[in-house]
């Protein structure tokens, strides 16, 4: 009898896990579609010209890894010491041709997924030895708000310099817990290894945020690992070393130096940032926890229930816990704040939501682990009640919450439309994404044209996870600058 | 002493190998400045086409600043140290010399400091564990100032690197026990004696400093064992006289000073001065993996940091170095008086102070691990960290040791100042000029009398030593930044000449009749 129900309810996570893959692949289809119509906007100028150039005199493979190693060093030198980010910016997708752009998108969406996949997967299979279907169903639904919450739709998956900075790079950081946690479990390779300790070093050198999160990871992990006298210790400890070595390059560097005294005067103290952190952090989670979040944990929470049962793992200080988490995602926010005295741009506030739907996925999952470990019995008396609740009443149920949810969404059409798939089909249909293409393509016809001065029409009006190329009337600013080198034109000014 | 092991020895290995590659991404590929490197690579090529009796009378008339030895002055022959000569001839029978060949002259420092960078790793080893070893080897090995040693391509580095593998090899060579491996300890330490001592002037007092541990080491010995030891002492004196009563002997001859007159009280304290300047200069600027140059720059707190640390080699040095290893501290402050009581000593970049980096290094590892020891036995042993904990210090260790490397890779070479360089592209332009329009007999007036020389193969001179403009028959100007005085611009100003050639900052010159008094 019990056999025969815990297949039934095996069958019924196998089916939310399809639902929930079939309903974030689809939502991703418009995403992906639009991607077509993205083109290289300001930064991916200036970072991508040496590459381009290098392309465009078919120098090779090694040529265009020289000339990427040179626009970071040059950068380095001069701008700011993320060196690994500075790399990658050169290797942009439109400076191999511009019809290779639309790649960023499928880069980006493709990074965080599997990052998440990989990093669900290997926590609750190791952990619990969970089935495929609940890791599948909980990735699913956590990509799904990831990619259609995203609070900068053009920041995370439209515009290659903004996206790698950050989602790219926190998409490696959940690869490297990923690979942490099986190396912690004794299951890693020396292959595993080597690309934690590469992980970690080109996180150290990418953006601060997550620069910083990663190595607080590893110094607590490792920590860890030496109180447990555990055999993968020292395995951690050269990833944290090569995590902070890197860091400490990055920090270091002459450009920061120069930049942050330009910026005396808006950052934070060091210890005032760390504070701001805290109340910054914690009014993002207000404002980012909605609707669609609610919904979420509400899935979650019997999914992860189930998992964590009866398999043997001790989780205490659920209090404590959610308290490290939340003191781990606020540290995301305290670089910016040091640096420049505000959070940051929508690219790192994409990241910060990344990491709050994992915060609340890491904290459900504890409670719910403290819960069946603790309070085992009323769990499972809990459990036992909802299973015997009749079929007729829990489908009653299930329609009543649909039918709410729906009119909710119906209430807030708004809500409805800022989802990234929603936003990009109707900008499919109503074709804003085409005219914003066909204006990009008259610009670079002009480019095409003998005259070494022109001017260029702004690309405006464009759909809201498009940007624009930030031109003035002035050929000595950066936007300017960067267009006119990259297309060879001696000047570049907005056309009225 | 703890012993090495073979963990260590890959280490230092794999140190060495890492400096001689950031080394040689992070130094210049030719010299700044030149003329006293002329006269080191005139030596080296007159060793390789063995007419070194010649080259002694060919250094004398082109030195460009006045000899007060009148041992020389007499003879009209000047010997320079030609220790550095003798690696430089083996790198010239290998790529002769010219303007792209000389990039491998660079070589010898960068090999010698990569090696010593490992060296010093191991004799860091010997006192302290390894995590504490490792980032003051780290340390050592990327100091930009050392870089910018290497950078002069003068044998400063190179007598460093000399010092510090001579006084690690006689460490050894007390250490280690009958057998073949003690007559090679024996022999290596015995050759780099004395080479070292051929290296500069000062080089015997690495000699001094060496058999001095071998004595303290002597009276540590049970008597019974004593008169073994002391017979053992003799391999790498050996090694060491032999070569040096040969070569000195009956080669080259003794190296000869100019004799430079010692300086009064007043000078020798400010020397005193510069020294503890440049030593805190190079710390600030070494924190921050900058060359010394930028060490005026760094930020006042920075600084703050280079007096503390310094005020923990004074620890160090009092607490540890002075019981236990007082010959240390004697070849040391020896050397410091020394190169205290030159007259020029503040004019010469820092670079007679060198030799100290390595036990001002020394001393601060000692002297935090004396400030430990106080704060441990002060707080009764609480503030030790918990045993399973401890190897967490690896975290910072290793972070610090990547990153300097880092670092350093990314800072690249210092910018080569062509205004400064007599092997910059204007120079060779020149150089080929004079070479190809003047008389192979003539004599050139110039302020770098031994790097024209070297380049074009005239008889050159500076007004010093009695020369007077009227022997020559050209005068090249070199503006250099940093102005050599060796022809006064006084007498510049009067000269009697009509311009044949301007590139960049150096100007050639025909000289008229009448400019001989």
């Amino acid at each position: 009898m019990e056999t025969k129900k815990t297949e039934k309810r095996g069958d019924g996570l196998k089916t939310a896990a399809w639902i929930a893959a079939a309903v974030f692949l689809l939502s991703l289809i418009p995403v992906l579609y639009v991607s077509r119509y993205a083109h290289p906007l300001t930064d991916d100028y200036n970072f991508g010209f040496a590459v381009h150039r290098a392309v465009e005199n078919g120098e090779g493979l090694l040529g265009v890894l020289r000339a990427a190693w040179a626009t970071a060093l040059d950068n380095y030198r001069n701008w700011q010491g993320t060196f690994a980010a500075l790399f990658v910016f050169a290797l942009q997708p439109g400076a191999f041709g511009d019809g290779w752009y639309f790649l960023t998108t499928f880069l980006m969406t493709g990074a965080l997924t599997a990052s998440v996949f990989t990093l669900f997967r290997t926590v609750l299979k190791t952990a619990h030895g969970c089935r495929r279907a609940a890791w599948i169903a909980l990735a699913s639904a956590a990509c799904f708000l990831m990619v259609q919450r995203a609070p900068d739709k053009h920041q995370a998956f439209y515009w290659f310099n903004g996206s790698s900075y950050y989602t790219l790079f926190f998409a490696l950081m959940l690869l490297l817990v990923a690979a942490l946690v099986r190396i912690a479990a004794g299951k890693g390779g020396a292959a595993l290894t080597v690309f934690s300790v590469l992980a970690a070093f080109l996180l150290g050198g990418g953006n601060y945020s997550t620069g910083l999160l990663t190595l607080e990871l590893l110094v607590l992990l490792t920590a860890a690992l030496f109180f447990a006298k555990h055999p993968a210790k020292v395995k951690t400890l050269v990833a944290a070393c090569a995590c902070a070595g890197a860091f400490l390059i990055s920090t270091l560097c002459p450009g920061n130096a120069a930049r942050t005294l330009e910026n005396a005067a808006n950052s934070l103290p060091p210890v005032t940032a760390v504070l701001r952190s805290f109340a910054e952090g914690a009014r993002f989670v207000w404002t980012h926890t909605g609707f669609w979040e609610v919904l979420y944990l509400m899935f979650l929470f019997p999914v992860l229930l189930g998992v964590t049962r009866g398999t043997g793992r001790r989780f205490p200080l659920p209090a404590g816990a959610a308290a490290l988490g939340f003191c781990l995602f606020c540290s995301l926010l305290t670089p910016p704040l040091y640096a420049m005295g505000y959070i940051g741009e929508g690219r790192q506030l994409d990241i910060y939501y990344d990491a709050l739907i994992l915060l609340w996925s890491f904290v459900l999952w504890y409670v719910c682990g403290w819960l069946n470990t603790r309070h085992a019995a009323r769990t499972e008396a809990l459990c036992a009640r909802v299973r015997a609740f009749p079929k007729t009443k829990l489908v009653c149920a299930g329609a009543v919450f649909t039918l709410l949810c729906a009119g909710h969404i119906a209430a807030n059409t708004a809500e409805l439309g800022r989802l990234t798939g929603v936003n990009t089909a109707v900008s499919l249909v109503r074709g804003t994404a085409a005219d914003y293409d066909r204006r990009y393509r008259e610009m670079l016809e002009t480019m095409a044209s003998e005259e070494t001065d022109v001017a260029v029409a702004e690309l405006e009006p464009h759909p809201v996870f498009f940007g624009k190329l930030y031109l003035t009337d002035d050929p000595r600013e950066w936007a300017n600058e960067q267009l006119a080198a990259w297309f060879g034109k001696n000047s570049v000014v907005l056309k009225h | 002493m703890k012993k090495t092991d073979r963990t260590d020895r890959i280490i230092a290995l794999l140190l060495a190998v890492a400096v001689f590659a950031l080394t040689l991404t992070c130094t210049t590929d030719r010299p700044f400045w030149g003329d006293d490197y002329a006269a080191y690579l005139n030596e080296g090529i007159a060793i390789a086409e063995g007419r070194f009796g010649e080259q002694k009378a060919l250094n004398y008339r082109a030195h460009p600043t006045d000899i007060r030895n009148p041992q020389v002055t007499q003879s009209g022959e000047l010997t320079y140290v030609w220790g550095y000569p003798l690696l430089i001839a083996g790198v010239y029978s290998l790529v002769g010399y010219d303007a792209g060949s000389m990039v491998w002259y660079r070589m010898i420092s960068v090999g010698f400091f990569a090696v010593f960078t490992g060296v010093f790793y191991l004799w860091c080893r010997r006192r302290f564990p390894r995590w504490g070893a490792l980032p003051l080897a780290a340390f050592l090995g990327t100091c930009r100032v050392l870089y910018g040693g290497i950078d002069m391509y003068y044998s400063d580095v190179l007598f460093v690197s000399l010092t510090g593998i001579a006084l690690y090899l006689a460490e050894r060579f007390t250490d280690t026990e009958r057998g073949k491996g003690r007559v090679l300890c024996g022999l290596l330490l015995g050759l780099t004696l004395f080479l070292a001592k051929e290296t500069r002037h000062n080089g015997f007092s690495v000699a001094l400093a060496a058999f001095g541990g071998l004595a303290l080491d002597l009276f540590r010995t049970p008597k019974e064992r004593r008169k073994e030891k002391a017979k053992a002492a003799l391999i790498p004196l050996a090694a060491m006289l032999v070569p040096l009563i040969v070569l000195e002997g009956f080669v080259f001859g003794k190296a000869t000073s100019d004799g430079m007159p010692h300086c009064d009280l007043k000078t020798f304290l400010f020397n005193l001065r510069y020294a503890v300047y440049t030593v805190k200069d190079w710390l600030a600027a070494s924190l921050l993996f900058r060359p010394w140059s930028a060490g005026m720059t760094v930020p006042a707190t920075m600084k703050l940091v280079a007096y503390g640390m310094m005020a923990v080699m004074g620890v160090g040095l009092i607490g540890r170095m002075l019981p236990r290893e007082w010959h240390y501290a004697i070849f040391a402050a020896g050397n410091l008086i020394g190169v205290s009581l030159l007259p020029f000593a503040a004019d010469q970049s820092g670079r007679y102070h060198y030799f100290l980096l390595p036990f001002a290094v020394l001393c601060f590892g000692y002297g935090v691990r004396v400030l430990w020891g106080l704060c441990k036995k002060l707080s009764k042993g609480r503030l030790a960290p918990k045993p399973r904990l401890q190897r967490l210090v690896w975290i910072p260790v290793g972070a610090y040791c990547i990153a300097a490397c880092g670092l350093t890779l990314a800072g690249g070479p210092a910018p080569l100042d062509a205004a400064d360089c007599a092997y910059g592209v204007d120079a060779l332009e020149m150089y080929a000029y004079i070479r190809e329009n003047t008389a192979e007999d003539c004599t050139i007036l110039t302020q770098k009398p031994r790097v024209l020389r070297l380049n074009t193969g005239r008889d050159c001179i500076a007004i010093a030593n009695g020369h007077t403009a009227g022997e020559a028959q050209y005068f090249l100007d070199i503006r250099a930044n940093y102005y050599s005085d060796t022809v006064p611009k006084e007498l510049i100003a009067t000269l009697g000449k009509e311009e044949l050639r301007r590139i960049g900052n150096l100007t050639l010159y025909r000289l008229t009749e009448g400019n001989g008094e």
